[in-house]
């Protein structure tokens, strides 16, 4: 979409929260997370609407620095809101092992991947399939070009925000129903989400899904074979190793805009 | 118009200001009854104004975006304050971390200024957070989490500078030299590239600008102001953990560097004494501070974008200009 976005990882964090609020005030954990991802969804066009559209068509380092405010602004209001402890996320697939011996996996990580799978289906069928998908795509494109075709952009942008918004809590409510809540895991995770689409190809979906399983496999191997106590910062030095390297990706298209360096 | 190139009328007027500013804060303890806890504020704001000038070259004149300067300013404290405890002269231990903290910077800035736009961004903001797990991790030179103590005071030419008052002078006198630098700089034809990168990088490429080395310089030059300015802040205090080094700093830096303006040197005084003072009124409130950086980046991207003293500027005109004669 050629619209990045600093503040991607504090929606992770703020997904998490609001569908561990909905969960603990009563409701079953799949209502809350489609609550959650409802809420973020109008959140996040509303934050387009206030603070990000008055700058578009102005310089890209206005645009940066608006959402570099909305991230420290977010994550300070996520440690107000919601403490410092990291919270456990209640478990909603159950905890019951389904493979035994050295190798155990949970119902729950079986869950978690399968939802993931679920998501990111249904993402590329919006995109690929559906009308608004295709204007989203037509405006990533080409903007005016897209506009003189009789697509309302600015509704098409804001809906943007909307469903990464929406995508950024489903991924934070599946990380934390994993590990736990903390205010200030949007900042890496969002880092690490930004680090996979490079590795796997910007723009690409089936990319973002394998420079997600690479960067894990490679973050989980160093902390075993190098060091656990520099493993961000080997994730974060891959990311700038793929960036000079290899920046369109491993499925990314040679001359997408963020290919160029 | 042949004048001397030192003389030239604009530089002259930027060295009254800066003088003035200079002199006017040589003086200014002794206007007001300061106590001791006044000036080490006024002090931290001359320090952070290192960085944000540093960040208003890189920023402003070279229009490029560095969220990572806290590691710069983290690994100047480290260097300064382990030279210091080995029993090197203080200035020479401050000279030596300057150089060392540049030249990290420009092998850095090497690495990462062959990206643009956001990947630029997102790789500063990577070196921060890499640098600030080094300052956790490596605890033979850092001390770790538990932080570096016992930093001797410094002394400059046999004068011991152990009261607040000498520690302000101390770093308002680099200050003014930094300034004074970056004055001459901005003025020199590299400074003229530097804009011409701002304003269109491919252009001044195709003008003959070796746009990836110019970038690269000032990259390790705003590094080494912060460099500096990590070396005093670690004298001043005399003691230093990870926390002082961390992302909040990064942003500190930048949102000083943006109140000021981005436009000319003094910008960064000017954004780092405004900062400063404005968050000792949320002294209480430490949790607050974070919203308060954050909502100023995006009110001040959104309706000032040319900082304080842009907006200052444009009052003037509009009070000394008559109407017939602006724009």
């Amino acid at each position: 979409m050629n619209l990045l976005n600093f503040a991607h990882g504090e929606s992770f964090m703020l997904g998490a929260f609001v569908a561990l609020v909905l969960a603990s005030s009563g409701m079953s954990l799949p209502v809350a997370f489609i609550g959650s991802l409802l809420i973020l969804g109008i959140f996040g066009a509303i934050l387009e609407r206030v603070a990000i559209r008055p700058l578009y068509g102005k310089t890209e380092l206005n645009l940066f620095v608006a959402t570099i405010g909305l991230s420290i602004l977010l994550r300070q209001a996520g440690l107000l809101l919601f403490g410092s402890d990291a919270v456990p996320f209640p478990e909603g697939f159950g905890t019951s092992l389904i493979v035994q011996g050295t190798v155990r996996i949970t119902g729950q990580q079986v869950g978690t991947i399968i939802s993931s799978i679920i998501i990111m289906i249904g993402l590329n069928l919006l995109l690929k399939r559906t009308k608004i998908g295709i204007a989203m795509r037509a405006v990533a494109q080409d903007d005016s070009t897209a506009a003189l075709m009789g697509i309302n952009v600015h509704l098409i942008k804001t809906f943007v925000y909307a469903v990464s918004t929406s995508v950024g809590a489903a991924a934070g409510i599946l990380f934390a129903s994993l590990t736990f809540t903390v205010y200030d895991m949007g900042l890496l995770m969002g880092i690490k989400g930004f680090t996979a689409a490079v590795v796997g190809g910007l723009g690409s979906l089936p990319g973002a899904v394998l420079g997600g399983l690479l960067l894990g496999l490679v973050e989980q191997l160093s902390a075993g074979f190098i060091s656990s106590l520099y493993r961000d910062a080997i994730s974060l030095s891959i990311l700038i190793l793929v960036l000079l390297v290899l920046p369109t990706g491993i499925l990314g298209r040679r001359g997408s805009k963020w290919g160029k360096v | 118009m042949k004048t001397s190139w030192l003389l030239s009328s604009p530089e002259r007027k930027q060295f009254v200001i800066i003088s003035s500013v200079t002199v006017f804060a040589i003086i200014f303890p002794w206007f007001w009854f300061l106590n001791d806890y006044n000036i080490y504020i006024l002090t931290l704001a001359i320090i952070y104004a290192l960085p944000a000038t540093g960040l208003t070259l890189f920023m402003g004149y070279t229009g490029q975006l560095s969220i990572g300067h806290a590691a710069f300013y983290g690994i100047g404290a480290y260097v300064a304050a382990n030279l210091t405890i080995l029993g090197t002269p203080f200035l020479l231990a401050l000279l030596l971390s300057a150089l060392i903290t540049g030249l990290i910077g420009l092998a850095l800035g090497s690495i990462t200024l062959r990206l643009r736009g956001f990947s630029l961004a997102m790789s500063t903001l990577a070196l921060g957070l890499i640098s600030y797990q080094i300052f956790k991790n490596f605890t033979s030179f850092t001390g770790g989490v538990s932080g570096l103590g016992q930093i001797p005071a410094p002394s400059v030419m046999g004068l011991l500078i152990d009261s607040k008052l000498s520690n302000y002078y101390l770093a308002l006198a680099v200050l003014f030299l930094v300034m004074v630098v970056s004055t001459f700089l901005v003025r020199s034809p590299t400074g003229r590239a530097m804009r011409a990168i701002a304003a269109n990088e491919l252009a001044s490429q195709a003008l003959g600008i070796n746009t990836y080395f110019i970038k690269s310089v000032v990259f390790a030059l705003s590094a080494a102001f912060t460099g500096v300015a990590g070396g005093i802040y670690a004298h001043t205090i005399r003691f230093i953990a990870p926390d002082n080094f961390s992302l909040i700093f990064s942003i500190l830096f930048l949102t000083m560097a943006i109140v000021g303006g981005l436009g000319s040197i003094t910008g960064g005084l000017v954004g780092s004494v405004v900062i400063t003072l404005s968050s000792e009124g949320l002294r209480s409130f430490p949790e607050l501070q974070p919203i308060f950086y954050g909502s100023l980046l995006i009110i001040l991207v959104l309706f000032m974008p040319y900082g304080v003293t842009g907006a200052f500027n444009r009052l003037r005109e509009k009070l000394l200009i008559p109407h017939s004669m602006r724009k």
